[in-house]
Formats: structure tokens, sequence, C-alpha cells
């Protein structure tokens, strides 16, 4: 998939606890999580942000709670992929467990400023910033976690292997 | 990548409706197997407003509809990470995960233990499988021996001080050396929970004796324990030694900001709160007594203390640790996470200063974006409560704690 948007940059370490604040987690309209993506960095970050708009993170970004609400609200509040630097484990599974593709790049997060214009390939990982000319590549996601990705997420992935083992695997265990 | 076949999966109540609401969309009648599913209320119970309550009421009828064999709920209820080793649903060698991101504590039973999110939740309740990203391993080796009131989270707070939020990001850790060996299990629980805030995906100690030994007569599942072969490759090896370690305090508002607690001393505290599955075991109480036991909560401050679990409750309750509490006027909320997340009983006003013994205090954790809170371990918390200010234990009690406290937190006391 190739998505353009403008970038919309934060830094280091932003928690779930930013991204979503513990007392929206009863929430279950997308809508109304994406009004407060961020609210916690930023109480009028909805406002600075279109749809289409790709958020470019720095590292460690979604480090915390493991909220699931935490991305959803990112992919709610309009975002089509995230890059960041780096990413903490839970919310980076949570992503492709969603089908929000993220993209992991400290050169990429260091190289793009906030308002550049980016074009992003997410099957291939590679990214160009339109507005300073640096293009970056990214590995892309492995085996069938590329597939939940494209599928749109864990759930239509799983409904599609009917009854089949779920994981194709090297070294499985079982019991 | 690999996919793997879980041992237990486990979910909070507050996570648990739309878990519940995927499990239903994957279109199967139960759980993969009820025995190996717990869903446990610890963030709302008991249920704090109307949602909450008709989400636990929603939860009750699925769990009897898929036939969830562990719904702990009302006098049962505690914080997911207390009550899974205590019930012993989970053993060394096995893999368990769960919605939460201190999933990792029952690591320290030599499990490998991982936070996953709703999705994974849903997908390993329905089908029992995971798919998972095979982790560096690294080795955290602890030696010496630190001051005699500096508990385990001090030292956890010094670990993620020096490694820092991203340390360890998506490593699996093994906790090695004479500290955590010589440790209790309460102890162990509280340094391998910490673990998460240097990013580790999980975190272990090896099962020896002091873990075989807490599962015995919990009804555990016969396991064979796993544990790393002698001269094992790891991508690094963190030493770190504890000598005469003081007590330690992070700072507002990240896990990592670790320093003595006499850099900080004197600094006013409106709220002071001890519990959670950091800090939230009989051990952490005992210790805060030592130093309550005859004394009063300032009075310019408040002190919130909240058990682990029902069986924490019910241990402090017989050895007179809950008449301590009272007595120095604290207030004792039922067992759960508290107002560790900013959701219930004890949450922080805009401006308020806090002193919390979890073991994270992003921006706005604990209630209003506006408060600030501190991280420290039950012995600086109960003195920081009857000093009113930021303090040592050293200099409220003295520079002893009463020998049985010493021998509650270490497991071998040479």
């Amino acid at each position: 998939m190739i998505l353009g948007g403008r970038a919309v940059k934060i830094g280091d370490h932003v928690s779930t606890d930013q991204i979503l604040p513990g007392r929206y987690m009863s929430l279950t309209d997308a809508e109304e999580l994406g009004r407060h993506a961020l609210e916690g960095l930023d109480p009028e970050f909805s406002s600075r942000i279109s749809p289409g708009d790709i958020l470019v993170a720095g590292v460690n970004f979604g480090t915390g709670s493991s909220r699931e609400q935490a991305p959803q609200a990112l992919r709610a509040a309009g975002f089509p992929a995230i890059l960041a630097a780096s990413f903490a484990r839970i919310f980076f599974r949570n992503c492709i467990n969603i089908g929000l593709p993220v993209l992991w790049s400290p050169q990429a997060s260091e190289g793009i400023s906030d308002g550049d214009l980016l074009k992003i390939d997410t099957t291939t990982g590679a990214i160009l910033d339109e507005t300073n000319g640096a293009s970056f590549d990214t590995s892309p996601m492995p085996g069938f976690v590329a597939s939940i990705t494209e599928m749109g997420g864990l759930i239509p992935y799983a409904l599609s292997r009917s009854g089949k083992r779920l994981f194709e695997t090297e070294g499985e265990r079982t019991g | 990548m690999v996919g793997v076949t879980v041992d237990l999966v486990t979910c909070d109540e507050l996570s648990f409706p739309q878990v519940a609401a995927m499990i239903r969309t994957l279109g199967v009648e139960r759980v993969f197997d009820g025995d190996r599913v717990a869903v446990v209320a610890d963030h709302e119970t008991p249920a704090r407003d109307l949602v909450s309550a008709e989400h636990m009421k929603a939860t009750r009828v699925f769990a009897s509809e898929f036939e969830i064999g562990h719904l702990l709920d009302a006098g049962e209820a505690g914080i997911v990470h207390v009550v899974v080793p205590e019930r012993g649903l989970v053993s060394p060698g096995e893999i368990m995960a769960g919605y939460d991101s201190h999933v990792l504590t029952a690591g320290a039973l030599g499990a490998f233990a991982v936070g996953i999110g709703a999705t994974d939740t849903a997908v390993a309740m329905a089908f029992g499988e995971l798919w998972l990203r095979v982790p560096e391993s690294v080795r955290i080796v602890v030696d010496g021996e630190p001051r005699p009131w500096t508990t385990p989270k001090d030292v956890g707070l010094q670990i993620v001080a020096r490694l820092g939020q991203a340390g360890c990001l998506y490593q699996a850790i093994e906790y090695d050396g004479a500290y955590p060996a010589s440790l209790a299990m309460d102890g162990r629980f509280t340094l391998v929970n910490m673990s998460i805030e240097i990013g580790a995906k999980s975190a272990a100690i090896e099962p020896d004796a002091i873990a075989l030994d807490y599962l015995q007569g919990r009804g555990a599942r016969i396991s064979e324990p796993v544990w790393a072969d002698a001269g094992a490759s790891y991508a690094a090896t963190h030493v770190f030694d504890v000598e005469g370690l003081a007590p330690m305090i992070a700072l507002p508002s990240a896990p990592d900001s670790g320093v003595p607690v006499s850099e900080v001393a004197g600094k006013h505290v409106d709220q002071v709160f001890l519990g959670t599955c950091t800090n939230g075991r009989l051990t952490d109480l005992r210790v805060a007594a030592a130093v309550l036991r005859g004394r009063r909560v300032h009075p310019g401050t408040r002190l919130v203390i909240i058990p682990g679990s029902p069986e924490v409750f019910r241990l402090a309750l017989a050895e007179g640790l809950v008449q301590i509490f009272a007595d120095a006027g604290a207030v004792i909320g039922p067992p759960g996470c508290g107002p560790c997340a900013g959701l219930h009983m004890g949450v922080l006003a805009g401006g308020e200063v806090g002193l919390s013994t979890s073991s994270r205090n992003f921006p706005g954790r604990m209630g209003s974006p506006e408060s600030l809170l501190y991280l420290a371990g039950p012995a600086v918390a109960a003195a920081t409560a009857v000093a009113g200010e930021i303090a040592g234990p050293e200099e409220v009690v003295g520079t002893r704690p009463p020998k049985e406290i010493a021998v509650s937190v270490r497991g071998r006391v040479e």
C-alpha cells in the first residue's frame, strides 16, 4: 500500500498514558477515542492534525500500559501509518494486530521534520521525504506478520485460517 | 517469528469487554481450555460507576457462556499479577500471556510471561495460540548487600535508572547473581515486575527451591522448569553491584529518573499510595508496618493502602498489620490496582504531589495531567507518610529495621 501524507512529529518515550489517558479506556466509540488521541501530550493535539497525516515518533513510542485503545485512538484520529525510531513492544504488536502499518526507522525519525510531505510504501518499507528529498529503507514485516497487517489485523487473519494452525512456524511448542 | 501454544491467558475486567466482543466475532462457542483462562477483576473493582458495573455484569454472563474457568470477582478479586501465582495458575517453564504490560511478573517463578494486547488475548483465549518474535536474551547480574532498609524496589529503581526506559527494549531478561537468589518470592516478583519499565518483553529468575516451595499447596500444574544452558550467549550482560545502596526514589515523570532519597528529602507530598502489582504483597505491608507502628500519618498528607489480593489482605489482618495501618490513620482499600492507572480509589487532583509504590509515573498516570508523582518502595512510602514530606526510613525509624523484616524480604539471611 502506498500512502502519502504530512508528517506530524512527536518526541521520545511517549507513553500510552499520554496517547490515551486511562480515564478514556472504557470508551468504545472509535470516533470518540480519536478525539482524545495524544491528549495527554497536548490537550489540543486532535485540532492540530488532519486525516491522512503520518505520525512520526521518537524512541520507545507507546511505552507503558498495554491498552489497545492507544493505537485504536491513533487510527481513529486519522493516521494511516505510524513511523518511529523504535517502538515499545506491546504497542508495536497491537498496531500490527489491528492492521495499522508500523515502520521502524531511527534514521527516518531523525531525518524527517514536522510538516514534511511523506510517501510511504507499507509493503516494501520504503519511505520518501518529498520535502527534503531524503529516502529511507525499513525492513518489511516477515512472513505471517505481513499477512496480518495486509488482511487488516489479527481477527480477519484468524478467521481466514478456518480451523488450521494460525501461525506457520519453526520451533513449535505444544502443551 | 514463531507461533506458540499458551499455557495460561489472562485479562483484567476493565479490558475484557473489548476482548469478549472479539471472541464472539471469532465464532467459537467456548474458550480453548477453560482451566487455562483467567479473567480477574482488579482495575475498577468493586464497580466504580455504572459503566464498570454493566461491563462486569456482562463479563459474568460471558464467562459462564464461554466456560472461562477462572473468573475472579468480588471477594476473590485482586491484582491479576498477584493472584495468578498465589492460585498456582502458572508454573515454571510454562508460557503465559495476558492483556496487561505487567504480566511479565510471573517470570519470577521461571515462567515465560508476556504482556499482549486485546486482539492477541481474544485469539489466544479462543484458540490457545499466540505469535511471538523470538527475543534476544540479556543477563542482569546483581550482587552485593544494600543498606538494611533498602528493598527490592529500590534495587529495581536503580536498575531502571541506569539502563533507561528503553534499555532492554524487546529483550528477554534473566536475573542472575547472589541478590535475586537471596530474595523471598515477594521481592522477586517486585524485581521482575519492574522489568517492563526498561522495555523488556519478559524477565525471569531461575526457579529454585524458594520458587518451588512457594508453589507448594497452591495446586499448580506439574511442569518442567526451563533455564538457560551453562555458557549460553547473551546480547548483553549488565552487572550491578548494590553494595551499600541507599533507598531510591524516581522523580516525576519518568520511572528511570531514580536518585537516592536524600537528594529530594523534605519535599511536601499530598498523598502516599502503598500497593500495586509492584509492591502490594505481604512483605511490602510488613515493611510499611514496621515504619508506621506507633506512628501517625502527618496531618498534611493522606496515606492510601491497598493490598494486592484477598490472600495478602487476610494475612495482613491476621498479623495485625491492618490494625497498625488503621491506627496510623491510613485509608485501607479493597484488593485491586487502586489509583495506579488514574482510575479508582485515590486519584490525584491538579497540582497535587503523590508518592506511589507502583512502577510507573508517566505524566498524568495517577490522575490529573497537572499532578506530579514520585516512585519509591514501601519503607520510603511509609516514612514519607509519617513525615508529610519525602523522607527515608532511616530518618523516621532508625538505621536498622526489626530483624523479622530482613527475614521477610530475604529468603536467606546469611
